[in-house]
């Protein structure tokens, strides 16, 4: 990958196009359809161009308007490299490599997964906010080459390598990785292209969480909707095993022609992931079953004042497998498993901008609109509890880029805000222990982030000027910002600050 | 050049489809949780009891935290809605033989995790007990002291109590300790015959031509290994425990001497070839880990005589040549099994229709006893009715501020204001 990243600085394998600008590089990647796509193959058809790209930053988000398993405060510095490029023989390469490292504060409900939210309701919480320290690196390659004229092949490969830290007691120390690939096909004939592409990917995480202060805490197994299984410790060293797998695929269908490109695409996968306590005697803990499917239309008109759309429709059913489990000696066996929680998820979103093109591949500015739609209906099986709710956002944005002075200076100026609305939603909880904190801390706090209507506003500047003496080099730097505030006002607010420099070679 | 990294990525990918192969098929096959529906059918051993019409029935799943308590229509029921998993059942009641006497009942099948995961599954129970007695044991102190760094074990007693509105006769009542003396890591082998019967190490027996001592409502009778002020300097001056009007004392001959309270008689000693006690043996003492101990009354016209062969008594296991006591679990009054600790509870050796649980004080030579458990309910003289469920792990007191001491409390004779009978030597 080090190789695909710095290979733009050897003479006569690539190709590139003029130096890009903030705005150049974010229309050459809106133009990019079959590169949005998870297909590398079909690459070759956006006709991509050689870049690469080298960022830092910083952000901070705070405040108390969040999920409780969200903290109250979240740090986290950046780097990020990225780049691509066409060799002569017809070969496209592009790869990525992103470092971050983050502090968050006042966390709470969780000792023992590094991002509660991924779709896996086994897990352990404790009742006590802490500090966590995360670390993550996450890289990965696509590669594209035509084979036998208008039939391409493609790779799509990445690697994610996460760590997380928990600061007090209980306190966890995890460890995650997760590595995909994505072969693909794709066939051009005459404006029309299909492809087709293979996904798979494995997921491992592994934990273990102790008590180092000696005093007593209570801690839940938590295994959906609130349902979660009481302990107390004042030692323990529990380690915790997640190991998923998912495969899917997805079809595209592309059409470029004179006056609009469109990409459709369609999408399935299914993913198991199971978690085992201890290594050494494992303990079924759980399963699960995760079915997602979507349909996608993106696309975009040609000429001066182009339009971008994009439509995205999405299913998830994920299934929460429990186990009674019994002790055969040297080992833990399967008495009985059954179906408890099941998760169903329905998204669907539409977007649309509208750009004034101008010289150089940029845009003078650009609108746009976007509306977000999802719900949500989980149930946990006998006794029956429910949970779910379901909002629609709406989102307006306007961008303008000023371009002036001798070293292409551009200072970029965004404006946006959004409307949150909740259509409905509610938590009815019939299983053990109602009082538990699973429940009326966990869930119920849950369930009032979810169902809060709110408002948000966010701006950002951006600066950026060639360097060196023939300008090949674009330095930038850019600040961002938003504030969300919740109709509820015991919810408070949130805020998110974020700057960011770097530069396009 | 492309051909390599295309045959080596599709291998790569092959073999990792491969590993997630039989976790998908495995998640993919589970359905969704249903209720089932369980009938539980109770057959009863005894002549006596033809109708199990008013036995409970509680079935309890620690994993999903849920109790069902049901009681019997007639010898079977089901119960519906019930979430598949693993249960502990306790099938026990007190109900009517058909020879008018009382009975408490219980199931004679270890049922402390029975799997219930098919719908329409019948299970079958076999159900036993005892004639319910109002005589119980109302204290019961083996764990011993400690007199500075010795151990002082000369200070155990056993407290019997009249829990009724009726005169009770302790003429010719048996009392004693049962084997194994502890709680055993393996199950004990007897015979075939072993759930029907517990086996008895001493054995004593109450005197008395029928109505020589009777207890009154409200009355207790103490049995001290050593009848005497151990608090003295003489014994353990690091406890307090006035032992010395006790009813009766076990005195077989050890250090402390024969004290003014009547001797209680020797009747039997399982832990010999003989079924008499050796000559170096000259005390009473029961477990300090804690034993298992029973009440029981022979039934007119039957010579029981354990130390011959054939009439009753059992090899113990490992020794072949003791005569230990077959009793029959249908003459036994009350009995109580002790252990050392909760842990203990998964090793219990005396049958569950006899007692259901353990009790125990967590510790040896603790100076702790355990102590029965005072209901709501009163005798017509007002003196306390105690709990009895047939369960120690709940019939006796448990220290709320220590939990870890288990049952235990510092011993006390007639504790809430048992009265002395009036036959007592100190009366006289």
């Amino acid at each position: 990958m080090a190789a695909v990243l710095f290979l733009p600085y050897c003479q006569g394998v690539y190709a590139q196009a003029e130096q890009h600008t903030p705005v150049s590089l974010e229309l050459y990647k809106m133009n990019g359809l079959w590169m949005q796509s998870s297909n590398a193959a079909g690459i070759l058809n956006d006709r991509p161009d050689g870049y690469a790209t080298l960022e830092t930053g910083y952000r901070r988000i705070d405040g108390d308007f969040r999920r409780p398993q969200q903290g109250q405060r979240d740090d986290m510095f950046h780097i990020s490299t990225e780049g691509g490029l066409m060799t002569s023989k017809n070969i496209y390469a592009w790869g990525h490599f992103t470092y971050e490292r983050g502090w968050i504060e006042g966390a709470n409900y969780n000792m023992s997964i590094i991002d509660p939210y991924r779709g896996m309701p086994f897990y352990a919480i404790d009742l006590i906010p802490s500090p966590w320290v995360n670390q993550n690196y996450d890289m990965g390659f696509r590669v594209a080459t035509d084979v036998l004229g208008a039939l391409s092949l493609g790779l799509d490969l990445s690697y994610t390598a996460s760590s997380a830290a928990k600061q007090y007691d209980i306190r966890t120390d995890n460890s995650g990785m997760k590595l995909q690939l994505r072969p693909g096909a794709a066939y051009s004939f005459g404006k029309h292209a299909i492809g087709a592409n293979f996904n798979y990917y494995s997921y491992k995480e592994e934990g273990i969480s102790d008590i180092t202060s000696g005093q007593e805490f209570a801690y839940y197994l938590h295994k959906g909707l609130g349902v979660a299984d009481f302990n107390l410790a004042t030692i323990l060293s529990r380690e915790s095993n997640y190991v998923g797998n998912n495969v899917g695929g997805s079809l595209q269908y592309g059409f470029n022609g004179n006056g609009i490109n469109i990409l459709l695409t369609g999408s399935y996968d299914y993913r198991v992931e199971d978690v085992n306590r201890s290594w050494t005697k494992p303990y079924r803990e759980g399963t699960v079953r995760d079915n997602q499917w979507s349909v996608g239309l993106k696309g975009y008109t040609k000429g001066k004042y182009a339009s971008y759309f994009s439509l995205d429709y999405g299913r998830r059913s994920m299934d929460g497998i429990e186990f009674v489990m019994v002790d055969i000696g040297q080992a833990w066996g399967v008495a009985f498993s059954s179906v408890r929680s099941k998760y169903e998820t329905t998204t669907a979103s539409l977007s649309y901008d509208m750009v004034a093109k101008g010289d150089g591949g940029e845009y003078g500015w650009k609108a746009g609109v976007a509306a977000n739609y999802i719900k949500q209906d989980d149930v946990y099986l006998l006794p029956e509890s429910v949970f779910n709710y379901e909002n629609v956002s709406m989102e307006a944005s306007f961008k303008k880029n000023f371009r002036f002075g001798p070293r292409s200076n551009r200072i970029i100026p965004e404006l946006g805000v959004l409307l949150n609305r909740n259509l409905s939603g509610g938590y009815d909880y019939n299983g053990p222990r109602p009082d538990s904190e699973p429940v009326t801390g966990l869930m119920a706090g849950d369930l009032a982030y979810l169902t809060s209507d709110y408002v948000a506003g966010r701006a950002s500047l951006t600066y950026s000027q060639t360097i060196g003496r023939d300008g090949s080099t674009v330095i930038f730097g850019k600040v961002e910002g938003s504030y969300t505030k919740s109709a509820d006002n015991n919810l408070g607010t949130r805020t998110f600050l974020k700057v960011t420099a770097g530069c396009y070679f | 050049m492309k051909n390599k990294i295309i045959i080596s990525g599709a291998t790569l990918l092959a073999a990792l489809c491969a590993g997630s192969c039989s976790s998908f098929r495995e998640a993919g096959s589970v359905q969704n949780i249903e209720p089932i529906s369980v009938t539980f059918s109770a057959v009863s051993t005894l002549e006596s009891v033809t109708s199990l019409e008013g036995l409970r029935i509680s079935l309890y799943n620690p994993r999903e935290d849920v109790t069902i308590v049901d009681v019997f229509p007639e010898s079977a029921i089901t119960i519906d809605g019930l979430i598949p998993g693993q249960y502990s059942i306790s099938i026990s009641g007190i109900v009517t033989g058909d020879d008018g006497n009382t009975y408490k009942l219980s199931v004679m099948e270890n049922t402390s995790s029975v799997s219930l995961f098919t719908d329409g599954e019948t299970l079958e129970y076999t159900i036993t007990g005892i004639m319910f007695s109002p005589l119980i044991f109302k204290e019961i102190y083996y764990s011993g002291s400690k007199n500075g760094t010795a151990n002082y074990f000369m200070d155990q007693f056993y407290e019997l109590y009249n829990n009724s509105d009726e005169v009770l006769y302790l003429d010719g009542l048996y009392i004693g300790d049962l084997l194994p003396t502890t709680t055993p890591s393996t199950p004990t082998v007897w015979d075939a015959d072993d759930t029907r019967n517990v086996f008895g190490r001493f054995v004593f027996r109450f005197p008395g031509e029928g109505t020589d001592y009777p207890l009154q409502p409200g009355e207790s009778c103490v049995l001290a290994s050593s009848a005497v002020d151990h608090g003295l300097d003489l014994f353990n001056p690091e406890i307090d425990l006035d032992l010395h009007d006790a009813e009766f004392e076990f005195f077989l001959g050890h250090a402390n001497g024969d004290q003014p309270a009547p001797d209680m008689p020797l009747f039997h000693y399982g832990g010999s070839a003989t079924g008499t006690l050796p000559t170096s043996l000259k005390q009473f003492l029961s477990s300090v880990f804690g034993g298992a101990y029973a009440i029981f009354r022979v039934p007119e016209g039957i010579d029981w005589t354990p130390a011959v062969e054939g009439s009753g008594w059992y090899a113990y296991a490992g020794t072949s040549t003791n005569k230990c006591a077959r009793i029959p679990i249908e003459w036994v009054l009350d009995a109580v099994e002790c252990g050392l600790d909760e842990t203990k509870l998964t090793q219990k050796r005396v049958p569950s229709v006899l007692d259901e649980g353990m009790a125990y004080v967590g510790a040896t030579y603790a100076n702790l006893s355990i102590a029965r458990r005072i209901s709501e309910m009163v005798n017509i003289n007002g003196d306390p009715i105690y709990v009895d469920d047939n369960n120690s792990s709940t019939d006796f007191l448990v220290d709320i501020d220590q939990p870890e001491l288990g049952f235990g409390r510092k011993p006390e004779a007639r504790r809430y204001g048992a009265r002395m009978p009036a036959w007592n030597f100190t009366l006289q």
